[in-house]
């Protein structure tokens, strides 16, 4: 259903970290479709195609950097992806840079930082 | 009363092996921390247990409740745990065979004491506890002490783990734009988060998984941080550390045992900091 709002697709494992995002982002005023691992972001986008991407790079079954690839290259699309990364990680958000990752943003996130990229990411929309 | 009788019994042969072991040449240190351990498990397991036989007695009887048995598991592991542990260093210093006799004898009765601490909570399996407690209970108790602090205590150890800052949850309370349920909310995903860290690592422990223990403590990393729990948080750092670098399991298991003693207090700690901000939002 298609509610005029900016469609976001959030992929983190960690429940504890989705949830406080997902409210923070339903708040800035998105429609947030939460998934918890690589498998479950494929199928939501052999479904449906978001706005804007945020994933965090760790995942079981499929990685961040993975996503990267399969949505620039695989699909060929040019939706904006945000990365989510722990710190120590540097070598990850290369590789994420390098393959098309638009921005990242480090753990522990701030809600209130990642609304602002996510706003500067589909502003230049 | 059967499980009573024995275990005093096994008690009693631990003392007396314990008392004669401890007049061989020994360091009186380790010595007096082993009988002092033991002196207090003991005095602690009659008392539980004169304390149980006296509720039996009575007509009104009703039977242990979990929270009872969890209680008195809770306060036989620590002491049990310095047994283990100490006796483990000395099995590891110079002993003549006699003496190794007499520490494999103290070792193996402590096993069958952690076997009955394990009966104990088994009771509460029967006993159909559902939902977090149950899983609270499990996963934090049924472990085989495995620390051994003498070893590990440095003088760095402060350093290692750091000094636990007063918990404040306001800053998350703000990223939740005050709104207290989502906290609480969070607090309940926070604690499934360490229930199943603490499962999956006394699994990789026991498997030697060191890429295992790495996962799970850099996951369970981020929700510490999130919640200002900086004693478990370089608890945990140091598994992630040590589980790619030195791989020294016996360190790994030391850091394990830490986080499980720690984590009750930052528990209770978070539990007081909710309640304290409900009332003053109140």
């Amino acid at each position: 259903m298609n509610t005029g709002k900016r469609q976001l697709l959030l992929a983190e494992d960690d429940q504890l970290l989705a949830s406080l995002l997902k409210y923070r982002l339903l708040k800035g005023g998105y429609d947030v479709h939460l998934v918890h691992d690589g498998k479950e972001v494929k199928d939501f986008l052999s479904r449906t195609l978001p706005d804007i991407i945020i994933s965090d790079i760790m995942m079981p079954y499929f990685s961040g950097i993975e996503l990267i690839d399969h949505v620039r290259n695989e699909l060929g699309l040019k939706i904006p992806i945000i990365i989510i990364s722990s710190a120590g990680n540097e070598e990850n958000v290369l590789s994420a840079f390098e393959l098309g990752a638009n921005d990242f943003i480090s753990k522990p996130v701030s809600p209130s930082e990642l609304l602002v990229r996510v706003g500067r990411e589909l502003g230049k929309i | 009363m059967l499980k009573s009788e024995n275990l005093l019994k096994k008690l009693s042969d631990l003392e007396r092996t314990l008392r004669d072991f401890s007049m061989e040449e020994l360091p009186a240190i380790e010595s007096a921390r082993i009988q002092k351990s033991l002196a207090s498990f003991s005095s602690q397991l009659e008392e539980k247990i004169s304390g149980n036989e006296n509720d039996l007695s009575s007509e009104d009887t009703i039977p242990a409740s979990p929270e009872i048995i969890y209680h008195i598991s809770s306060d036989l592991k620590r002491p049990l745990e310095d047994i283990i542990g100490c006796t483990d260093l000395l099995k590891e210093s110079q002993l003549s065979r006699e003496q190794h006799h007499y520490v494999d004898a103290i070792l193996a009765a402590s096993d069958i004491l952690i076997d009955i601490n394990n009966q104990l909570l088994g009771s509460l399996k029967s006993q159909g506890l559902k939902g977090p407690g149950k899983q609270a209970i499990q996963s934090i108790r049924q472990i085989k002490p495995m620390t051994t602090p003498e070893k590990y205590q440095t003088a760095n150890s402060t350093h290692i783990f750091g000094q636990q800052k007063k918990l404040d949850l306001n800053p998350v309370l703000e990223d939740c734009l005050g709104q207290v349920e989502l906290l609480e909310e969070l607090v309940g995903l926070f604690k499934i988060n360490v229930l199943e860290f603490i499962g999956e690592v006394k699994l990789h422990l026991q498997n030697s998984d060191f890429k295992g223990i790495a996962f799970a403590s850099h996951k369970i990393k981020n929700g510490l941080k999130m919640l200002n729990a900086s004693e478990l948080f370089a608890i945990a750092e140091q598994m992630d550390i040590l589980s790619k670098s030195d791989k020294d399991i016996k360190h790994l298991r030391f850091l394990f045992g830490c986080f499980i003693d720690e984590y009750p207090a930052i528990e209770k700690e978070i539990e007081d900091a909710i309640q304290k901000l409900k009332t003053k939002q109140g």
